[in-house]
């Protein structure tokens, strides 16, 4: 392709050499440092291509061999100009559109945000609107990329890193949030020690604060379990308390249950091969949208994608198609074992009860049940028991 | 017959004989395509019959839609559907 195209720029003429000395001819050019290719054999001499500047120089070399040169045809960049240079108001249409595709991109006509997972998205854009950073701002008037990083990072919380990569027309904002650490309440400031989740205290180490639920004991979720608030009672003096930084572990049978429903049966999708799209045309940050198709297909998928009008040292020039194809597929109902469809629920709801779960806990006893709702789909029910730390900081409020 | 004297030290030293007395290097793949390395120009050209000048004598490819893909001043491709290759020396 890479030589093709080169060929092009060059510009190339593919003749016809007709006489007994055919061979000779295309022997002499190889031998002058001709270039010759796509050489055919034809009755009376051989079809060959030879470059623009090589063809200046075959004709002492067709007088040579007594050869007859037919010219069959003009191609490549040269010719091709030459054949437009008196359609003035083509070549006016080219150049204003060169033209607009290089002052388009003088501007940001697209503002794309990445890596924005928990922080505020409003407060970046608001952020980057003030620099300039928006559609239809000007590229020239931005501020230095350090600046930006700066702007964007003291005005939003937890951005880590944040840097504005301007591609073309597009504004590539690319943010690394912090990771937030677990909150974990100040030794020094008085806490008390709650159950995470239901269960019964298997066993209560108390390191600092005072007893509330013993073992044995039976606790809700938020319950507290070790008080911060401790009472120091003395001979003839009125009780008084202090509060403390509570510790403790507290080992509880826990009981997860989950349940969901789940089909008897698999769907493969297979594309026909029909498709229908719709198309819209974002120009300069403005969408034009068409109307969409009308889509009578039973079945579809639906997909998205964007394809940008790119040009060379510019890069995005603003110009984007928008496209959302509809492929109409055929739904195949494929029946599963129950033992099969039990297996996929279990892991299913064992992922769920799992985010549940403080560290280290250790599972004792599962059932799974289920019951059929209808024919192509059963009720599952996973039941799970544990062991596991329940206890909670949970600090003091106001006191 | 007699060696020369270029053949003489590409046996005593080893070394291949293309590199040393100029002889033509074939390669062949499967009953379409042909490479050939030092060739001296094209004597016939049709699309039946494609004679190579060489040091060592003429080679002479026949077949059919035979086309020469490339030539340069050192090597020649030529494509098409093969029936012989003949040395006429």
């Amino acid at each position: 392709m890479f030589n093709k195209f080169f060929q092009f720029l060059r510009g190339y003429v593919i003749i016809r050499i007709y006489g007994r000395g055919a061979e000779r001819f295309l022997n002499i050019c190889v031998r002058r440092g001709i270039s010759v290719w796509n050489t055919l054999p034809r009755e009376n001499g051989i079809e060959m291509t030879v470059p623009v500047s090589g063809f200046l120089r075959i004709r002492s070399v067709a007088r040579k061999c007594r050869v007859r040169v037919e010219v069959l045809d003009k191609r490549g960049l040269i010719y091709t100009a030459r054949s437009y240079r008196k359609r003035y108001v083509f070549l006016a249409s080219v150049m204003a559109a060169i033209i607009l595709c290089a002052l388009s991109t003088r501007f940001i006509w697209l503002v794309e945000i990445n890596g924005v997972e928990n922080s505020d998205i409003n407060s970046i854009v608001e952020t980057l609107d003030s620099m300039g950073v928006k559609s239809g701002g000007r590229k020239s008037k931005l501020p230095d990329g350090m600046t930006m990083k700066r702007e964007i990072i003291t005005n939003t919380d937890n951005i880590a890193w944040a840097w504005v990569y301007i591609e073309g027309a597009k504004a590539r904002v690319e943010i690394y949030e912090q990771i937030i650490p677990p909150n974990v309440i100040d030794k020094s400031k008085p806490c008390d020690i709650v159950a995470a989740c239901d269960g019964v205290i298997k066993k209560l180490t108390v390191k600092n604060g005072e007893e509330v639920i013993g073992e044995g004991g039976a606790v809700s979720a938020g319950d507290v379990i070790v008080s911060g608030k401790v009472g120091v009672y003395s001979e003839e003096q009125p009780e008084e308390y202090i509060y403390v930084h509570s510790m403790a572990e507290a080992e509880a049978y826990t009981t997860h249950t989950k349940s969901g429903e789940y089909k008897l049966y698999y769907e493969s999708r297979t594309p026909t091969g029909r498709k229908k799209k719709h198309v819209s045309l974002e120009l300069f940050g403005k969408a034009f949208t068409l109307p969409p198709p009308t889509v009578n297909y039973d079945d579809f998928d639906e997909s998205e994608r964007r394809c940008e009008l790119n040009i060379p040292f510019f890069g995005y020039t603003g110009i984007a198609l928008d496209i959302t194809e509809y492929d109409e597929v055929t739904v195949n109902r494929e029946p599963l074992p129950v033992d099969t469809a039990l297996e996929f629920a279990q892991n299913d709801l064992e992922a769920k009860i799992s985010k549940e779960l403080t560290p280290m806990s250790r599972l004792t006893d599962e059932k799974l049940e289920y019951e059929k709702t209808d024919d192509e789909t059963i009720n599952v029910t996973l039941e799970m028991n544990f062991i596991q730390n329940i206890a909670t900081e949970q600090p003091l409020g106001g006191e | 017959m007699k060696k020369r004297f270029s053949e003489t030290i590409a046996d005593a030293w080893g070394v291949p004989k293309d590199v040393i007395m100029n002889i033509p290097r074939l390669t062949i793949s499967g009953d379409k395509e042909i490479y050939i390395e030092n060739h001296k120009g094209v004597l016939t050209y049709t699309d039946g019959e494609i004679r190579i000048s060489t040091a060592m004598g003429i080679v002479r490819i026949r077949g059919k839609n035979l086309v020469i893909q490339r030539i340069r001043l050192e090597d020649v491709l030529i494509s098409g559907v093969f029936a012989g290759v003949e040395y006429q020396i």
